[in-house]
């Protein structure tokens, strides 16, 4: 379980995120919308601690996240995170990119990275490519191997920051139903997101943050069907208006 | 036409006469560019780390204060190496040293100077290879929980010093020409060399003709070899280029 309390991240005078308290429970699927820059983000980056909030508290499973060393990394280790531009290492071929970081965190025996990656390749159907050069896929494979790249530290919670959002129309299918696998398997998700259908047909809960703030936070997707807050109602219509 | 061929003639005898000396000049040469350009390199790696610490904000107080004097440090040393010239800093280490009854060997100090005044140089280039990496890299490192030494030396420093190839190349081409200053403090390169073997009989021309020939022929292989190396790389890149990108 991960659970935010009271906390606050200010960038250039702007409060980004503002008092935010909120838990995630183990095995839930949860999806945050809101426009941009409502804080979706860099809710998803306190939580790994990759935006270091002003005030407040993270605790995963009731152990505090903080800047000291020993803390941050067991939490990175608990929580992996899939970031909207792939940002793949591009020194490494794909196989590489899903071996390194096992190897140097987790201390794995080359060969036992080996397997765990070419499993996780594998979920995502990317095994074909594991010698690839990561610049020479596409914007959907390049996100797929930054699923199993995550995938490959067995997290016990998974951050998706927009993973579709880079990604060309066509591509965005395949990155999507990789998503619903992984999903469906009982990983903890927490997912920002434009993708409004795909939200509705996953999430458990559905948030809605607006200017910082957790506007709405609703069970499954009854927050599609009968928005209450009046924000919520006037950025759902939006989508409707354009989709 | 005599004149010509009288200087054709003066260069050869001074050659085949004096095979030995031109031979060790050249070889102290390339010792002194490759093996300081090396040293200057791994110095770069080390002074880079240095530069680019920043204090955190709930960081203990002394803690703060010694970040920023290692950061300090490392502007002071790469201003000062880069602000004055080489010969300077020769003379300065090697008649410093000398002052204070700590006297090294010539070649020693040669090969000192280079390598901190490498060190200099390739420490604002990494700097800017690291600056010029996306921020991505970083995090995408430390939200697999790798610490920040192990994602500076898996991560940041491999495509920073990969793109800095070229860079690295222009140094070296650099230093076979700079090594020439070294003869102030008497360290026997090709410079020198050409000085004593034209002085024999005043023979300044012809001696610096050849000296010239073989810096021509060290640099010229030696940028032959970058280009091969930079194209062997972009080609396994699968990034098209024309050229090395090494300057001479």
């Amino acid at each position: 379980m991960i659970t935010l309390e009271h906390v606050t991240k200010v960038y250039d005078n702007v409060r980004v995120l503002d008092d935010i308290n909120i838990q995630f429970k183990k095995g839930t699927v949860n999806v945050i919308i809101g426009p941009s820059g409502s804080g979706k983000s860099t809710l998803l980056r306190t939580i790994n601690y990759l935006a270091e909030p002003e005030k407040g508290q993270v605790f995963i499973h009731d152990e505090l996240v903080d800047a000291s060393p020993k803390r941050l990394r067991k939490a990175r280790k608990a929580v992996g995170m899939v970031f909207q531009d792939f940002h793949l290492f591009s020194h490494k071929n794909v196989l590489e990119n899903c071996m390194l970081a096992q190897i140097n965190v987790l201390n794995r025996a080359k060969d036992e990275a080996k397997k765990v990656a070419l499993k996780h390749l594998k979920a995502v159907h990317m095994e074909s490519f594991v010698t690839r050069r990561v610049d020479t896929l596409s914007g959907g494979q390049k996100q797929r191997v930054a699923i199993a790249r995550a995938l490959s530290m067995n997290p016990e919670v998974l951050l998706l920051d927009e993973p579709t959002s880079a990604l060309d129309p066509e591509t965005v299918g395949e990155v999507l139903e990789a998503i619903r696998t992984i999903a469906k398997k009982g990983m903890t998700l927490i997912l920002a997101t434009h993708e409004m259908a795909f939200a509705r047909a996953i999430a458990d809960r559905t948030i809605f943050m607006d200017a910082g703030k957790v506007v709405e936070d609703r069970n499954g997707a009854t927050i599609f069907e009968t928005p209450h807050h009046e924000r919520t109602c006037a950025f759902l219509s939006r989508f409707t208006k354009t989709a | 036409m005599i004149v010509q061929l009288s200087v054709f003639n003066t260069m050869r005898a001074m050659l085949e006469n004096n095979a030995s000396l031109w031979l060790y000049g050249l070889r102290t040469t390339l010792l002194l560019a490759f093996v300081g350009t090396v040293v200057g390199l791994l110095l770069a790696l080390v002074l880079v780390v240095m530069k680019i610490q920043t204090p955190r904000r709930d960081a203990h107080f002394m803690k703060r204060i010694l970040v920023r004097l290692v950061r300090r440090t490392s502007i002071l040393y790469v201003g000062f190496f880069r602000g004055t010239p080489m010969m300077v800093q020769a003379m300065l280490l090697y008649y410093g040293l000398q002052s204070l009854g700590l006297g090294i060997p010539v070649f020693t100090a040669g090969l000192v100077v280079v390598s901190l005044n490498t060190a200099a140089y390739l420490t604002e280039v990494l700097r800017a290879g690291l600056a010029a990496l996306h921020k991505g890299q970083k995090e995408a490192a430390l939200a697999l929980g790798m610490s920040p030494y192990a994602t500076y030396r898996l991560v940041l420093f491999p495509q920073a010093l990969k793109n800095m190839v070229p860079a690295i190349g222009n140094e070296l081409v650099v230093n076979l020409k700079d090594t020439a200053v070294l003869s102030v403090i008497g360290v026997t390169e090709m410079f020198y060399m050409g000085r004593r073997i034209g002085s024999a009989r005043y023979q300044f021309t012809e001696s610096f003709i050849i000296v010239s020939l073989l810096y021509l022929l060290v640099v010229n292989i030696a940028v032959w070899l970058l280009g091969k190396l930079t194209n062997m790389r972009t080609r396994r890149a699968s990034i098209p280029r024309s050229d090395s990108g090494v300057m001479t």
